[in-house]
């Protein structure tokens, strides 16, 4: 090799590296002035508790999302690094899967009831309501909101961080430096790449909720999209506001992928949160102490306003039965979701678990990004098609379109468990499966009976509970006669039942309390059974 | 087993015959050629990536060799135009680590093997338990394979083997994680299964313990050239 040749070696290196980073940064620029120069967006808004406040327009609109996702990353990164890194050192499953919690509360209620808390709770702590209606008060507020929902993003792929590398390195330096060198010199570089994928998860779902900006009446660019679409029915001005989400989500998620496949120092975010429940070990008093105290202060919003709440169970009955309805609705069509990311997602991951790398990378592109896109996108991607391709025309009035909707948005989650677990299990498997020449169907009762069957569970328990608390896909797809928990609980806000919310969202909490707990018992435990025998 | 063409090697139970196989860059087998006798045991040697999984995959049907021809009890299995696929090549296979399937316990993961070849699920129960039991874990045919050690897991996977009669078994190191007792046991089980039944085996080691336990040709693999054969 010359010299020469080395150096232009080094310049296309370079020139690659520039342009990786000018492309993305061209199309965001790109998308933002679009965005700018063809929408509104801003102007005066009417937020679901009544108040009026006048938004932004264009780029100051997209630029106050992105300064709200950022600092609901911060809070997420300061309640979520503490207890990953608790959870790192003593491993415990139970911990582990209750920081599932806080993810599974629907962000609207979650949203709705700690400014219910914060407003009339603690009112006397917080200087009255009044600090929390000011435009700082509010950004606050639900930057708090976000980031006690998103934590444990956070702290799962900080605590495998800390699983995966083991304690030995802490502990063959504890004898050369002191415990605070140690931690910060040599622990806490291992522990970046966990906490950067998981501050990064954050802030592209910060900045794709719609729920919680919604209910601190906070300008947002979904929400304005939203509006644009449910309000307006402008299908066109919506797709083109959702441009500069759609490709910050695009670039982000992209990134992700290329540094997995990078390998070194890489963080599989799917992989590092859904895996961290597998961690096994024994717990001390002081990190069970330190996890219910973090835990209870992100969910301790919901908690206080329930125990608050003077018409608790004034009134149970009638307000029970009037939202028996939405409820078994909700019910229904979290489980259409549940039945279609799964069919989707592991259906996918079976096909091509002997598929070429460029496929599994396609997938996962494609997974990711409709997870972490605003589910808005998808209702216009939807709503567009019902004049369209004849397929989704059969299923646009009934309750089928869940099966899409759901199934496209949360594919991700059971694709990659279900990528997961045949990895565990291995190849010679599958060989074995072809040396032993099964038929069709006995090859399918092991795939999907054995080695699949605890991906099935666990995606299917966490897709339903997402899916019983998503607000976007159910407000603009719901079917007649089948309106759904979630936008029966956002009318009640509209209306501002506070109390009869308090009620009912109680018993969504404990629902997917409920999930949470059969998660726990029943496909973890199967997943563990796997991992041992595999 | 009904194998499509091919010429016939009747004293040889396993040839190879020049076979090649790349992975992109990766040369794992060049050009090897070799045989064994009928009823014979053959113990694969070599370094690590010399090309010895890769060597008993093919002759598994597993991998496609790019090059050159696989015949398996006289019939060509593999060759330029042949491909007869694993299962129709009457022999079992034992990986590295343990196959068992988690949610069966180790008598129904024995019978998998007579799944889909028109015996009633009692008499396939009825093999596995004489399979398991040969192997001396009668008294374990109802666990669940997170519950056995290492040494039985491996040890379910041979009598699982045993259970579809091969003509021939491929060993691909299953006992290198076992215990020198343990291994001495399954080995003498081995030699036992050979001179009773006539089945030939195939046995990936680095360990020349394991030559000398089972008297056979021994072949020498280094860089995915066959070096030297002999006896150990």
């Amino acid at each position: 090799m010359t010299e020469n040749s080395g150096g232009k070696r080094k310049f296309v290196r370079v020139g690659r590296g520039l342009v990786w980073v000018a492309a993305p940064a061209l199309l965001l620029a790109a998308l933002v002035f679009v965005n700018a120069r063809l929408n509104g967006g801003g102007g005066r808004w009417i937020a679901p508790t009544g108040d009026s406040a006048v938004w932004p327009s264009g780029g100051r609109l997209f630029l106050a999302s992105v300064g709200l996702a950022a600092a609901a990353t911060w809070v997420a990164a300061l309640l979520g690094v503490p207890f990953g890194v608790s959870l790192g050192r003593r491993p415990r499953t139970i911990m582990a899967a209750l920081a599932f919690v806080p993810l599974l509360v629907p962000a609207h209620l979650a949203a709705y009831l700690w400014r219910f808390t914060l407003e009339d709770v603690f009112a006397a702590f917080t200087g009255g309501a009044g600090l929390w209606r000011t435009a700082a008060g509010r950004f606050l507020g639900g930057a708090w909101t976000l980031g006690a929902m998103l934590w444990p993003l956070v702290a799962l792929p900080t605590a495998m961080s800390m699983f995966v590398r083991g304690n030995r390195l802490e502990q063959e330096l504890a004898t050369l430096a002191p415990p605070r060198a140690v931690f910060w010199r040599a622990v806490m570089p291992g522990l970046l790449p966990g906490m950067l994928a998981g501050a990064g998860a954050v802030f592209l779902l910060a900045l794709s909720n719609y729920g919680v900006p919604l209910m601190w009446d906070l300008p947002s660019q979904n929400v304005a999209v939203f509006a644009r679409l449910a309000a307006f029915y402008e299908p066109g001005r919506a797709l083109v506001m959702s441009l500069p989400l759609l490709g910050v989500v695009f670039v982000c998620c992209a990134a992700a992928l290329l540094w997995a496949l990078a390998g070194r120092h890489a963080v599989d975010i799917g992989e590092w949160t859904l895996r961290a429940p597998c961690g096994r070990g024994r717990t001390g008093t002081s990190v069970r102490v330190f996890a219910a105290i973090t835990l209870l202060a992100t969910v301790g919003g919901p908690l206080a306003s329930l125990a608050a709440s003077p018409s608790w169970f004034r009134g149970m009955r009638a307000e029970f039965v009037a939202g028996l309805d939405p409820f078994v609705n909700g019910v229904g069509l979290a489980l259409m979701g549940a039945a279609g990311s799964v069919a989707l997602g592991v259906g996918l991951a079976r096909l091509l678990r002997r598929a070429r790398r460029a496929w599994h990378v396609t997938v996962e592109m494609i997974g990711l990004c409709l997870l972490f896109m605003p589910a808005t996108i998808l209702c216009v991607a939807l709503s567009t098609m019902q004049s369209g391709p004849a397929p989704l025309v059969a299923v646009y009035r009934s309750a089928g379109i869940f099966l899409v909707a759901f199934g496209l948005r949360f594919f991700y989650i059971p694709w990659k468990i279900a990528s997961i677990v045949q990895r565990l299990q291995g190849p010679p498997h599958e060989d074995m499966m072809r040396l032993m020449g099964l038929p069709w169907f006995a090859r399918a009762r092991l795939a999907f009976g054995g080695v699949l069957k605890p991906a099935v569970t666990v995606s299917a328990l966490i897709v339903f509970a997402l899916a019983l608390g998503e607000l976007e896909i159910a407000t603009f797809l719901y079917p007649p006669g089948w309106r759904p928990v979630s936008v029966f609980l956002d009318n009640l806000m509209h209306y501002g039942r506070s109390a009869d919310v308090v009620q009912w969202s109680a018993i969504v909490v404990l629902t997917e309390a409920a999930i949470a707990w059969i998660l726990l018992a029943a496909g973890l435990s199967q997943w563990r059974t796997l991992r041992a025998a595999a | 087993m009904d194998p499509a063409g091919g010429g016939s090697l009747p004293m040889a139970n396993i040839a190879c015959r020049g076979v090649s196989k790349r992975f992109g860059a990766v040369r794992a087998l060049r050009d090897v050629s070799f045989e064994t006798a009928a009823g014979g045991v053959a113990l694969l040697v070599g370094p690590s990536g010399s090309g010895k999984t890769t060597l008993l995959r093919v002759i598994a049907g597993l991998e496609r060799p790019d090059a050159g021809e696989v015949i398996v009890s006289g019939a060509v299995v593999t060759g330029p135009k042949v491909h007869v696929p694993p299962h129709k090549r009457r022999l079992a296979f034992l990986f590295q680590r343990p196959t068992l399937w988690p949610h069966l316990n180790s008598r129904d993961n024995a019978a998998l093997a007579l799944v889909g070849r028109g015996i009633p699920r009692a008499e396939r129960l009825r093999r596995a338990d004489a399979a398991l039991a040969e192997m001396g874990l009668a008294s374990r045919a109802r666990a669940y394979p997170a519950t056995l050690s290492g040494g039985e897991m491996q040890r379910v996977s041979l009598a699982r083997a045993l259970v579809a009669e091969p003509s021939v078994l491929l060993l691909d190191e299953p006992f290198a994680a076992l215990d020198g007792e343990l291994r001495d046991e399954i080995a003498s089980r081995l030699h036992a299964l050979n001179e009773e039944r006539g089945v030939t085996i195939l046995w990936v080691t680095h360990r020349s313990e394991d030559a000398s336990a089972l008297s056979g040709k021994v072949f020498r693999l280094k860089a995915g050239e066959l070096e030297s054969h002999g006896t150990p």
